[in-house]
């Protein structure tokens, strides 16, 4: 059995695109032939979901009380014991959801909104970031899925911190601008902290130029910039901007699944596959 | 129903409830008796620990008092007011300084959130009302903060602290500005 490969989307900021750019490379990787599971934890929006078109059902479940146990139930003291009892397929099973587009979903849950709060109880650091990991290692690893990938939330908590204990390399959608310049930059340097800190091997995997607008020159001019900041990160290829992401989005599925044949929409799913292969080798 | 199948109902309910009290308070505690028992301990602990601080302060405010011949009666809203505004001390500066680094890279959780019922409930009502975002709008306008990604009740609560800091506390609000 191969290791499964890990990513995680994160930006201590919203609104860059994590959400759609987990979907695209997720959809780019199962085209490239790779069993893909996408794990959100950006909160109670369940953004993912809504993506994929699972969100009805989804809410239907929680509405229900059909929900549990779900993503939250696994950072909590119980669940050893509750996979236990329930046996790993039920309990891991039935939180995933296959999407229609190739990659299967562990959508986000409300349960998600506190937990920060709670995993602050915890003191020991290690046992506060790692509770995601074991999850992972313990009942995903054996799903034999070839790549894992985490939407974290838009901010610094200790969800997006087992996240990122977790995923060990990170994915970071930016627009070009100066706030997010300065943003990629000291996420850099906290990547950098939290490795020496903590002893595990975080690293900025890949930096995706993302909505760029090829008529501005102010585009054209960060990414020169963000291309010699970040020359060794920097993904191949810029995701265009385009009306037909948000369009499809609204829908429920992803550019790969949508007919949109404008211009901008066609080279974003080329950029979106060119990163995915990229993303494989640098893995 | 088995002894299984009782257990399992047991985690259920303990979790699920967590999972509601999560969704719904952002106190989110309510787990299993035995951590539930431990938090209180933890809490516990901690507000002897801020009781002690007070204390401490208490001594320290009353060793002020005696040298400049003040007692609390003296002090009058009017005095506070006029120059009465804490001032940050050096050991706020070291213990910031280091907190920061801690901080900054996990080692110590970052996280401001309301765990207090009543604020969880009024934050919760301006969630349901859509009124959050005016409301954290206007805090923010006040303070001239960045605008927050999402106004979640996290986000008005950071807001609604960095507002009293610069009224009340200027000066700690100073310092706050330059670490960021």
């Amino acid at each position: 059995m191969s290791e499964t490969l890990r990513a995680a989307t994160f930006l201590d900021k919203g609104g860059t695109g994590k959400t759609t750019t987990v979907a695209h490379l997720g959809v780019a990787l199962d085209r490239l032939g790779r069993d893909v599971l996408l794990i959100d934890l950006a909160g109670k929006q369940a953004d993912l979901a809504k993506n994929f078109g699972v969100w009805d059902e989804y809410r239907a479940r929680i509405e229900e009380e059909d929900d549990w146990p779900n993503i939250s139930t696994v950072f909590r003291e119980q669940w050893g014991r509750i996979a236990g009892k329930l046996g790993d397929e039920e309990a891991v099973g039935n939180m995933i959801f296959e999407t229609g587009e190739g990659p299967d979903l562990i959508p986000a849950h409300p349960g998600l909104d506190g937990l920060d709060t709670e995993l602050n109880d915890i003191e020991e650091t290690e046992r506060r970031y790692s509770r995601l990991d074991s999850f992972v290692n313990e009942y995903i690893e054996p799903m034999d899925y070839d790549f894992v990938f985490f939407d974290l939330p838009g901010s610094t908590n200790n969800v997006s911190y087992n996240g990122l204990w977790s995923a060990r390399n990170v994915v970071v959608p930016v627009e070009a601008g100066p706030f997010e310049a300065r943003q990629a930059g000291r996420l850099r340097d906290d990547l950098r902290r939290i490795s020496e800190s903590f002893g595990v091997d975080l690293s900025l995997s890949m930096l995706i130029l993302n909505k760029t607008d090829s008529r501005t020159r102010l585009s054209e001019e960060f990414t020169e910039e963000y291309e010699d900041e970040y020359p060794e990160v920097v993904a191949p290829t810029q995701v265009p901007r385009s009306q037909a992401v948000r369009n499809s989005a609204n829908r429920g599925e992803t550019l790969f699944a949508s007919n949109a044949s404008t211009g901008t929409a066609q080279r974003a799913r080329e950029a979106f596959m060119e990163n995915a292969e990229e993303l494989l080798e640098r893995l | 129903m088995t002894d299984n199948d009782e257990e399992i109902d047991e985690l259920r309910e303990q979790t699920r409830g967590a999972d509601r009290i999560s969704a719904d308070t952002n106190g989110g505690s309510g787990a299993d008796g035995g951590e539930e028992e431990k938090k209180e301990e933890e809490k516990g602990e901690d507000a002897g620990d801020v009781e002690e601080m007070k204390d401490e302060q208490g001594e320290e405010e009353d060793d002020e008092d005696t040298s400049d011949g003040k007692t609390e009666t003296e002090e009058t809203p009017d005095e506070t007011d006029a120059g009465g505004k804490p001032t940050p001390s050096d050991a706020f500066a070291e213990a910031f300084a280091e907190r920061s680094e801690r901080a900054k890279t996990g080692v110590d959780p970052r996280s401001v959130s309301a765990d207090d019922p009543g604020l969880s409930a009024f934050l919760l009502a301006l969630q349901d009302t859509g009124e959050i975002e005016e409301v954290g709008e206007a805090v923010r306008g006040a303070v001239g903060a960045q605008q927050p990604p999402e106004y979640d009740r996290d986000a008005v609560v950071r807001l609604a602290l960095t507002y009293a800091l610069s009224e009340e506390a200027p000066e700690h609000f100073d310092a706050l500005v330059e670490r960021s």
